[in-house]
């Protein structure tokens, strides 16, 4: 590097007094060329590699790996919202029985409650939620269990997915198909299981997509109440566990 | 006496224009230096096919729709999901199922004035402009106008086909009904699905929530996508354009009535709340909704993947026929290909609108996937006959044109004598033409002292079309002495 600068330092100043210079000057580089080939470089190609580098530290002003500029174009989400109320136990089984006592069994989306989460609907239509009583062995005989929580004594009677289609981001909605109860698309007709909304019918089931992002519940047993604490998975993509 | 005074008269006369006169020749003069005066303009004086000149037919409705979209934006708010409080002494509208886009364009459509006229013009034409510009490029594939230095602007053409239907896109969206939603939804999921870049992009695109997306697609659709074409078109305008005055008033007054006779309706309003309802996308989308309603097909290779290939095939005809005739008789593959691709997009659309059974239309739930089988099925079966049937025309034609240079007979071509009218129906013509004109006139003011909208559209384009016909038939009886 310093034989470089050593080199390009003092031909500017020889070549500062042009009028004099200028015969001579067309036979210098041929002499230098066959001369110091080897270790030094033309002031051309020093001059055009300094171009280069300043035009790439350019460039390169504009793209800190902190904060890479294109992330203006990035939208601002809305702040994810922490642990919040759904419904109360009491609330959703009440439901379940008055649907069953009126005949309404098959009718899942009648024991439904439905709730943005963690997004607002204002922010986002594709984070709607539902939360479902799953139906248990006196109305139905199989007992239909949240795999996710089949050791709560509650919450493995419940289930809360997203809604949104992984197939194409329609509203999916709770429904009763081909003997199962299941979450049902009115646009494609992809279906998902009611109790861990894998996909068993439809595009959705035959691309092999993913299952519809779970919502994370707790349940406080004192006071009966069911929150909603985390979303697993990405609405419209799904969730990868 | 008399003869100095009628002198001084017209020279005073002639010193009155004289100024003006003058300062037009400086103006021009100095035009000479900008691009304007590059663009040779012909006005034609004889009628011509306007399929000659469908891309400056395009020209025009752009130009329509670049007015009537800057009159929209003075209404139009580009918001989702956040409505300003609600009046007192009204019920109350909670947020979420507040709409402010479609709001605002159902208010540009109801109450806004002229609101409704200039929406369907806008609509109307947006529709006309995606017709006109693949019209405009099959005449020009079937003119052999792709090669042999044409390539360049072949290609600028396809790429401002694309983002002519992408400008088109956006602007359906922003109306934000059932329509705007499903293609939104649509759109977003494919923009997902893409390799690599997918979420990246669909989060620059779409935005996270559908406020964002409302802002976005507003900016896409009214600066971003517009000044895009423009640049597209500078270099995509060929220096020498005919502008046929009858032929633009006759199209702009086409778009107008079919405004009047088909009046767009703002749709069914977008409510997250509400279950999502079956729709169709625009027209010019169901081609490749229905690829994407094809059972078992991945929705990226059926909407992005399948047209991006048929729309390279077309990009790269150029740089495979590397023919030096132009004429369609003695091109029978590229001709027949082409019929073929009509042929494509003609059943393809078509089962965008029909139900899995064919012989059904869409109309409610569960009637959406397609077998792949009869669908594969029906669009091979289209293609090779329209192929084979163009393909075989075109040889045996040429085969029969090839025998009768081979024996030395003339080669027989019809003439339609172009036929002239005498000067009495020239006279009732135009002086029904201008009779109908006056008439139409004083319809339309009445028709808009009773809110007839729709029927004042209508009108407008019938003195449009009144005034293309004058125009045409001055220029027809002008030529005969």
């Amino acid at each position: 590097m310093s034989d470089d600068e050593k080199k390009a330092t003092p031909q500017p100043s020889a070549a500062a007094s042009p009028a004099a210079r200028t015969p001579t000057v067309p036979p210098q580089p041929a002499k230098q060329t066959s001369t110091t080939k080897t270790t030094k470089i033309s002031r051309r190609a020093f001059v055009v590699g300094a171009l280069g580098a300043s035009t790439l530290l350019a460039i390169g002003a504009f793209a800190p790996p902190s904060m890479p500029s294109w992330d203006i174009l990035n939208p601002l989400p809305p702040t994810r919202e922490g642990p919040t109320l759904v419904t109360t136990w009491k609330t959703l089984d009440s439901k379940y029985q008055n649907a069953v006592s009126k005949g309404n069994l098959y009718s899942p989306s009648e024991y439904s409650e439905f709730f943005y989460f963690p997004y607002p609907v204002t922010a986002s239509p594709y984070y709607k939620n539902v939360i479902t009583r799953l139906p248990g062995p006196p109305d139905v005989p199989i007992d239909l269990v949240n795999p996710f929580y089949s050791n709560d004594p509650i919450l493995k009677k419940v289930a809360a997915f997203n809604l949104t289609c992984v197939h194409l981001r329609c509203i999916v909605n709770p429904g009763y198909g081909s003997g199962e109860f299941r979450l049902q698309c009115p646009c494609h007709g992809s279906q998902y299981r009611l109790t861990d909304a894998v996909p068993v019918a439809g595009p959705a089931f035959d691309l092999g997509l993913l299952p519809l992002p779970r919502v994370k519940l707790s349940y406080d047993s004192a006071s009966g109440n069911i929150t909603a604490t985390d979303l697993d998975g990405t609405a419209g993509v799904g969730r990868t566990d | 006496m008399v003869q100095p005074e009628l002198a001084g008269q017209t020279s005073a006369k002639k010193g009155v224009l004289d100024p003006i006169i003058a300062l037009l020749r400086w103006i021009w003069d100095r035009l000479e230096r900008t691009l304007l005066l590059a663009i040779k303009l012909v006005f034609p004086s004889r009628f011509i096919s306007p399929l000659g000149f469908l891309g400056m037919l395009t020209v025009i409705v752009f130009l329509i729709l670049g007015v009537t979209g800057a009159l929209l934006l003075f209404h139009f708010q580009p918001i989702f999901g956040d409505c300003p409080p609600a009046a007192p002494n009204t019920t109350y509208v909670p947020a979420a199922t507040c709409n402010s886009a479609f709001n605002s364009v159902s208010s540009i459509n109801n109450q806004v004035n002229w609101g409704f006229l200039i929406r369907n013009i806008h609509y109307q034409a947006s529709n006309a402009m995606v017709l006109l510009a693949v019209m405009h490029m099959f005449y020009q594939y079937f003119a052999g106008r792709y090669k042999l230095r044409y390539e360049i602007l072949w290609v600028t053409g396809i790429i401002l086909g694309v983002v002519t239907i992408i400008e088109a896109y956006t602007g359906y969206d922003l109306i934000f009904n059932i329509r705007g939603q499903l293609a939104i939804n649509i759109g977003q999921t494919l923009t997902y699905y893409t390799p690599v870049l997918g979420a990246n992009l669909a989060q620059i695109i779409f935005g996270f929530s559908f406020n964002d997306l409302t802002i976005r697609f507003y900016a896409f659709h009214v600066f971003i996508i517009p000044i895009i074409m423009l640049a597209i078109m500078s270099i995509h305008l060929p220096k020498n354009l005919v502008l046929d005055i009858p032929v633009a008033a006759a199209i702009t007054g086409i778009i107008l009535i079919l405004g009047g006779l088909f009046p767009v309706e703002v749709g069914v309003r977008y409510d997250p709340n509400q279950l999502t309802q079956i729709t169709f996308p625009e027209w010019y989308f169901t081609s490749l909704y229905s690829f994407i309603r094809i059972q078992g097909l991945n929705p990226f290779i059926a909407g992005a993947i399948i047209p991006g290939v048929f729309v390279l095939i077309f990009t790269i005809v150029p740089f495979f026929d590397r023919g030096r005739k132009i004429a369609m008789i003695d091109r029978p593959f590229w001709v027949a290909l082409g019929v073929a691709s009509l042929g494509q997009i003609a059943i393809v659309t078509v089962w965008g609108f029909r139900a899995g059974n064919p012989f059904q239309p869409l109309l409610t739930e569960g009637q959406l996937l397609i077998d792949p089988v009869l669908f594969t099925g029906s669009l091979l079966i289209a293609t090779a006959l329209s192929y084979g049937f163009v393909y075989v025309f075109v040889r045996w034609r040429r085969a029969k044109l090839d025998a009768l240079r081979a024996a030395k007979k003339p080669i027989p071509y019809r003439k339609a004598q172009p036929y002239l009218l005498t000067k009495s129906e020239v006279y009732a013509l135009l002086g029904g033409l201008l009779l109908l004109q006056a008439f139409l006139d004083v319809a339309i003011f009445r028709a808009f002292l009773d809110t007839l909208n729709n029927f004042a559209l209508l009108e407008i384009g019938m003195v449009l079309v009144a005034f293309a016909a004058t125009v045409h038939i001055y220029r027809v009886s002008a030529q005969v002495k």
